[in-house]
């Protein structure tokens, strides 16, 4: 049986595989847009919570991970306008950096690299951290990304971009000696 | 397109979803600018590093939910309240404190109980002094800040060890998922692996029977319902689990790693179970083979038993590519959206072993599947593979060593067959269905291709090999079988619109129709062996090796609306035991480029092949035992393109009907001969042929040639009919010569009915020694010229007296001597062409 089906069939039933087949994915997201395990857990509740109650809302159009997300980053932005402190909006012009792109074959080793990409991405603001958290940890589309966070597709690229060229900016000040960015890749 | 528009562009392009015209016009840039590749290289090569480091499950461990967490979600959504949530979590906390204070008490006291409990050290990268800075941090605000839900008691099925662990240290330290320490009440506890870890029995049955927060070590669910053994590693080496009908046993807390040669088994508490499930609900490692074993016997209904793997995320990464091997026993599921991701299944081989389902079902999104299944000993038992829209597959099967698969189970109830699925998914190429072993015998079994436009691999058979299902390939698919030599298919059915071809040495028969397909037959051998067998609306090619059989036992009529083509090398083989009757379709050629056709009719009777177009290249041959007949309904034409076309077998003419009167062509290229090695002939109850020789080529009648009812004779309009022996031409039918020759060989004497040369003028070329005799022709009408070619006196003889042609007749043949020069000719007292000055002489 669909899980949807099921969810709706036997509430009790289709609530425990909803959390056996999407919870840890979830929760996992939740972390890293989170950045701690208690807010994590919570939202990861709330969100499959308010999934089950409002199964009969899912349009079946895009996959039940799209909606989760999407639940999931409502919830978030409802909260982070509470606290205003850390609104889940982006900000209006970019943080000073220029897009330097270390050459990893050079500098960094591979397992450094993903030590510094995954650090650079928890420091993000939350909007750009949940941006790279789609894209990278949950492999989605910019439509999807746009889907889930209710933005226009090119203001997705373009946040992208600069979530982007923050990583790139951080990478190279926490891992490569300064000054040695010498892997200025693909700059025309 | 410029460097800006292509910069654009990139993450569409990570993303693959360019349409195909801008894709086209992004690479032709790339293909220009040094600049914009780079740009794109290095976007790719980051987005794959970016991509791994986010999925490093190495760096990141998994963060499992805490236990009770399925229970609490259970008890919000039942309570379905929706409106306010912040009071739902207010209600919610109260109660589960003052469990989890009277679960504290109970640890406290409960001297009797004894667990393994070890702080787990589940940090991020951070290190412990991170997680112990943000520890203090969370102490210091108390825990009345939304603190995480403490397990409520009847959701702890364990207690602490109290002997290896000091009961104080757990409340104080228990981490969570992130490495976090939670406030000191908390009692939500995850647990490593300890090699040291005694074996812990659960005292008791918990409330929630059916968890089991595995510590690590061995460890028994209190009814023994779910059993972990493990080494003195803390590698799990078996696990017994016990469902009941529809029960789900989960299994929480740290990941598994399997030994090699580790056994999961699933056993029913009593009875059958149906439905029962055997949960995982964290990584799953397998160090080597691990077996997937069903205790209790029968295991014949699909929706049984499962085991489930929740993240199966390094199921296959310990050892690499491929030294993982999976023993399935019993059913294997992996439920929707399990969390596979690319390339994470690769790399095992999957063995159900007997009377067992491999299901891995309803895969969707974005996954690359290239696993080996080997099936064994799975005579009562099948395989089941089904991938869903949007699965990329390269998926192999192996059937290893002399087994036998005759699987008559399929799941669904139409179909009592063993299916391979690939319906609608993203096509890769070069699928490979590889069946090993010397000997194999496919019961009912149906492998069914239903992608369109794609290049679907091969079905490979590595020995002999019977198959007696159905091969359905979609429309514009095209699927290789491969086999080895002396493989024989025995009878299998094709149906479908793909294309199939059949290389090596495999030999196939099959007993139904395919229709709009290609089958190609190289260094194969296909036989057609039933009514009906021939494909319809498709191409056949037989290549060179190929064999394609379309006997059958008795004579019947045949339609043919294929396309039917033999290339060099390639044969077509019709033995019958009344004749054979085949209709091709009416202007659809028959095409033997190179090959041979070779009817051999067993039962006395004849070959009717209603062959209105037969192209035949340099080598091509006919060859039959009996009488071929060539039927011409309308516009039966010939064509031979190259040199040394042979038609080998009494060939003969006839007209369908009475009223067909436009006959028989034969068009033989220039430089190219079609020699008629046995007799051709007519049927005389077709009196209304014409045969026309058309073409620059030459047609050679090395036997009998019998045009007697032709209504007006043989018609040489182009190139040499030529009779090669003695008495080839027989009954005196009439020739016109309408720029065409005729011919006879050397040393040869032939008698010829009435001649009449055309508009186009005619020639009579003489061999050395070479004699031809025409009927008497005054009364045919000459409308052109008559070269006779070699010409010596006594050779060319019309009729018995010299009034067998007219003086107009005369007037128009010239004689052609070796030197070019040409003579005027008159006829003999007795008919014989010669100088006009000997006549005179004589007169």
């Amino acid at each position: 049986m669909e899980l949807i089906d099921e969810i709706l069939a036997d509430r009790a039933t289709g609530t425990r595989r909803l959390v056996v087949e999407y919870g840890v994915r979830l929760h996992e997201a939740a972390l890293r847009i989170c950045g701690n395990a208690t807010d994590a857990e919570d939202y990861t509740f709330r969100t499959l919570e308010r999934a089950v109650c409002q199964i009969h809302r899912f349009g079946r159009k895009s996959s039940l991970f799209t909606w989760l997300y999407e639940i999931l980053i409502n919830l978030v932005r409802t909260d982070a306008r509470r606290k205003a402190a850390n609104a889940l909006v982006f900000q209006a012009t970019l943080p000073d950096c220029e897009d330097e792109r270390p050459n990893v074959n050079e500098a960094l080793s591979a397992k450094d690299e993903a030590i510094a990409v995954r650090k650079a991405i928890r420091e993000l603001p939350p909007p750009y951290r949940a941006l790279l958290v789609f894209r990278y940890y949950e492999d989605l589309t910019v439509p999807e990304i746009a889907s889930i966070m209710s933005l226009p597709e090119g203001t997705v690229k373009r946040k992208l971009h600069e979530a982007k060229l923050l990583v790139r900016a951080k990478i190279s000040r926490t891992v490569m000696p300064e000054g040695s960015s010498n892997g200025r890749e693909g700059q025309s | 397109m410029n460097c800006e528009e292509a910069k654009r562009l990139v993450e569409d392009a990570l993303d693959k979803r360019l349409s195909g015209g801008v894709k086209r016009r992004l690479d032709l840039h790339l293909t220009r600018c040094r600049d914009c590749r780079r740009f794109y290289e290095a976007e790719q090569a980051e987005h794959s590093r970016w991509f791994r480091a986010m999925n490093d499950t190495e760096a990141e461990p998994s963060h499992p939910l805490p236990p009770d967490f399925a229970d609490r979600l259970v008890a919000a959504v039942m309570a379905n309240d929706t409106a306010d949530k912040a009071s739902f979590f207010r209600r919610l906390r109260l109660p589960r404190w003052l469990k989890r204070v009277a679960c504290f008490a109970l640890i406290l006291s409960g001297a009797a109980f004894a667990a393994a409990v070890v702080v787990d050290a589940v940090v991020g990268n951070d290190g412990e002094g991170e997680a112990t800075e943000r520890t203090q941090a969370r102490e210091g605000t108390g825990g009345d800040d939304a603190p995480a839900a403490p397990a409520a008691m009847s959701d702890i099925p364990y207690v602490p060890d109290v002997a290896s662990v000091p009961s104080t240290e757990p409340d104080n330290q228990q981490p969570t998922t992130d490495g976090q320490l939670k406030g000191e009440n908390e009692m939500n506890i995850k647990h490593r692996a300890a090699a040291a870890l005694a074996a812990a029995t659960l005292a008791a049955s918990p409330a929630s029977a059916t968890e089991l927060p595995w510590t690590g070590g061995d460890a028994t669910l209190g009814d023994g319902k779910v059993t972990i053994l493990c080494d003195e590693n803390g590698i799990v080496t078996n696990v017994t689990a016990k469902p009941t009908g529809g029960e789900e046993l989960r299994i929480t807390g740290d990941a598994m790693t399997f030994a090699d040669g580790a056994k999961i088994s699933l056993a029913a508490e009593s009875g059958t179970f149906a439905d029962g499930r055997l949960v995982f609900a964290n990584d799953v490692t397998a160090q080597g083979a691990l077996t997937l074993n069903r205790t209790d016997g029968a295991f014949p209904i699909w929706s049984g038993n499962r085991l489930v793997g929740v993240n199966w995320v390094n199921a296959f990464a310990a050892n690499g590519s491929q030294a993982n091997d999976w023993s399935v026993h019993s059913a294997y599921a992996i439920p929707t959206d399990a969390g596979i991701s690319e390339n994470e299944l690769p790399h095992g081989i999957y063995r159900p072993i007997s009377a067992n389902i491999l299901a891995c079902n309803r895969w969707s999104g974005k996954y690359t599947f290239s696993a080996r299944f080997q099936l064994q000993n799975v005579s009562t038992g099948y395989l089941q593979v089904r991938m869903l829209t949007g699965v990329r597959t390269s998926a192999g099967l192996y059937l290893p060593n002399t087994d036998t698969w005759s699987t008559t189970k399929y799941r669904t109830s139409t179909a009592s067959d063993a299916q391979w699925f690939w319906p609608n998914a993203t096509p890769v190429d070069g699928v490979t269905l590889q069946y090993g072993g010397d000997e194999y015998k496919f019961g009912i079994c149906r492998i069914i291709f239903q992608r369109k436009n794609t290049n679907m691999g091969t079905i490979g058979f590595a020995g002999e090999a019977t198959m007696a299902g159905t091969v359905s390939v979609g429309q514009g698919v095209r699927m290789s079988v491969m086999a080895k030599a002396d493989s024989t298919f025995a009878a299998p059915e094709f149906s479908g619109y793909g294309d199939v071809e059949y290389a090596r040495n495999s030999t196939l028969s099959y007993t139904n129709r395919m229709v709009h397909s290609t089958i190609s037959v190289t260094n194969a051998t296909v036989t057609l062996n039933t009514l009906g067998a021939i494909p319809n609306y498709c191409t056949v090619v037989v290549d060179n090796g190929g064999l394609l059989d379309v006997s059958r036992a008795s004579g019947s009529t045949l339609d043919v609306k294929t396309d039917i083509e033999v290339r060099t090398g390639g044969r077509m083989l019709s033995n019958a035991s009344y004749g054979t009757t085949w209709k091709f379709a009416r202007k659809l050629p028959f095409k033997l480029l190179g090959g041979t056709l070779e009817c051999n009719s067993n039962g006395g009777s004849v070959n009717y092949v209603y062959l209105n177009r037969l192209l035949m290249t340099d080598g091509a041959m006919l060859k039959c035992n009996k009488p071929f007949w060539v039927a011409n309904d309308s516009e039966g034409y010939w064509t031979v393109g190259g040199t040394g076309a042979i038609v080998n077998g009494p060939v003969e003419f006839l007209s369908a009907s009475a009223s067909a009167i436009r006959g028989a062509v034969v068009n033989v290229n220039d430089d190219a001969t079609l020699v008629f090695a046995n007799t051709l002939a007519y049927n005389s109850g077709y009196p209304h042929v014409d045969f026309i020789k058309q073409g620059g080529g030459t047609v050679v009648c090395q036997s009998t040639c019998h045009p007697t009812a032709i209504a007006k004779g043989m018609t040489v309009q182009n190139g040499t009919w030529k009779l090669g022996v003695s008495n080839s031409w027989l009954n005196e039918r009439p020739l016109i010569l309408d720029g065409g020759a005729i011919a006879g060989a050397d040393n040869t004497a032939n008698a010829v009915g009435a001649l009449t040369v055309a508009e186009n003028g005619g020639t009579i070329e003489l061999g050395e020694g070479a004699a031809l005799t025409f009927a008497d022709s005054s009364a045919k009408a000459w409308s052109g010229e008559l070269i006779v070619k070699g010409w010596h006196e006594n050779t060319v003889r019309f009729g018995t007296s010299s009034t067998a042609l007219t003086e107009e007749q005369l007037a128009m043949i010239r004689a052609e001597k070796p030197n070019g020069k040409r003579i005027r000719l008159c006829l003999s007292p007795l008919g014989y062409l010669t100088r006009r000055g000997m006549i005179i002489s004589i007169r």
